[in-house]
């Protein structure tokens, strides 16, 4: 009987937690962490044009997808995920090469992930004109940057764009 | 030129009818040209590679699987047209993404599974009339053991401008299991 009655006190406890899983209050890895981007955000380029994102959760919530619009750039997608404890993306450039990135190790609190080259498709050279870096920075639940690199045979080049989520 | 000064009323009301009538199609002509000039710009009367075959997907298509259950599946051009995106929907897969681009001649294909892994897959070399694409394992990410359950494989045929199947196979310690879906175009 006193097995009977721990049983449903550790199933009140526990039900209520075990409904929250889609949505944890405290992201439990790197990969939750970001998924607080969740939404749609604008931003102004350096030449002062408007554009915005929009991340989404997609794929029964394992990935985020990124949709980037600018005047220069239809619908372009940036897709993450985790691997393992890391977070991976791969860029759907709209110049039509795919690269792919990865972050070191990161956990719930990380506001700062880094992205390095690992790779690409559609790439004839690794001289070819691609972005081979990101750094995403979470400022707070409002505002975050995205740090581009983009490298050609002249060298790297960097772009930042600071995002505003979208009232 | 003394023609035009004798016309009676019916014959001036037909030339005003005629008049309203030119400037009607006029505009329509120029409306419709206008609002379909985008859209033959986006469908390309033929493709010229094996990826661009596939655009001819793009649309929103359902299907039943093996076990007669719906699905749906919704095919779009992303990233300035240098992407297909394929979401697909059904009573076990949210939003399930699959991206393919070119890659030289051959087409590759990640697909975001609702599993939580990204297996990586291409074709051979493929040309604008390919209507069968088959798509081979070259790796995925967030996958402990190549044993993992996975889909490994990827054949997608391509019927006719209205239907398309997809048949993917599941490896899993060493077994193989397949599953098609047939997919017609929502009307």
């Amino acid at each position: 009987m006193k097995g009977y009655f721990a049983a449903v006190v550790i199933a009140l406890l526990v039900g209520p937690v075990a409904g929250r899983t889609q949505a944890p209050a405290k992201a439990t890895d790197g990969f939750d962490r970001l998924k607080i981007l969740v939404g749609d955000w604008e931003a102004t380029g350096e030449d002062g044009k408007p554009f915005t994102s929009n991340i989404r959760l997609v794929s029964n919530n394992t990935a985020l997808q990124e949709t980037f619009q600018t005047p220069h750039d239809d619908q372009m997608i940036t897709m993450y995920s985790a691997d393992g404890s890391r977070v991976a993306l791969t860029h759907y450039c709209s110049m039509g090469n795919q690269p792919r990135m990865e972050s070191p190790v990161v956990n719930g609190a990380t506001d700062e992930f880094v992205f390095s080259f690992t790779g690409g498709s559609n790439l004839p050279t690794p001289d070819s004109a691609h972005m081979h870096r990101l750094v995403l920075q979470i400022d707070d639940a409002d505002h975050f940057s995205e740090t581009w690199t983009f490298r050609e045979k002249t060298g790297d080049n960097k772009r930042t764009f600071n995002f505003v989520r979208k009232k | 030129m003394a023609e035009s000064d004798e016309f009676t009323g019916g014959e001036m009301k037909t030339k005003f009818e005629m008049m309203v009538t030119a400037a009607v199609v006029l505009a329509l002509s120029t409306f419709l040209g206008a609002s379909l000039g985008p859209l033959r710009a986006q469908t390309p009367d033929k493709p010229t590679s094996g990826f661009e075959r596939l655009k001819t997907l793009v649309g929103e298509w359902q299907g039943t699987d093996e076990s007669g259950k719906p699905v749906m599946s919704t095919f779009r051009v992303v990233s300035n047209g240098t992407a297909l995106e394929e979401t697909f929907q059904s009573e076990n897969d949210n939003q399930m993404v699959t991206m393919y681009t070119p890659d030289g001649s051959r087409v590759a294909l990640t697909h975001y599974c609702s599993k939580g892994n990204q297996p990586k897959m291409e074709t051979p070399a493929e040309t604008a009339t390919t209507d069968e694409f088959a798509f081979g394992f070259t790796g995925a990410a967030n996958l402990a053991s190549p044993e993992d359950a996975h889909l490994h494989r990827l054949v997608l045929q391509i019927v006719d401008a209205e239907h398309f199947t997809e048949t993917w196979t599941i490896h899993e310690k060493g077994r193989d299991t397949k599953k098609t879906f047939h997919f017609t175009r929502k009307k």
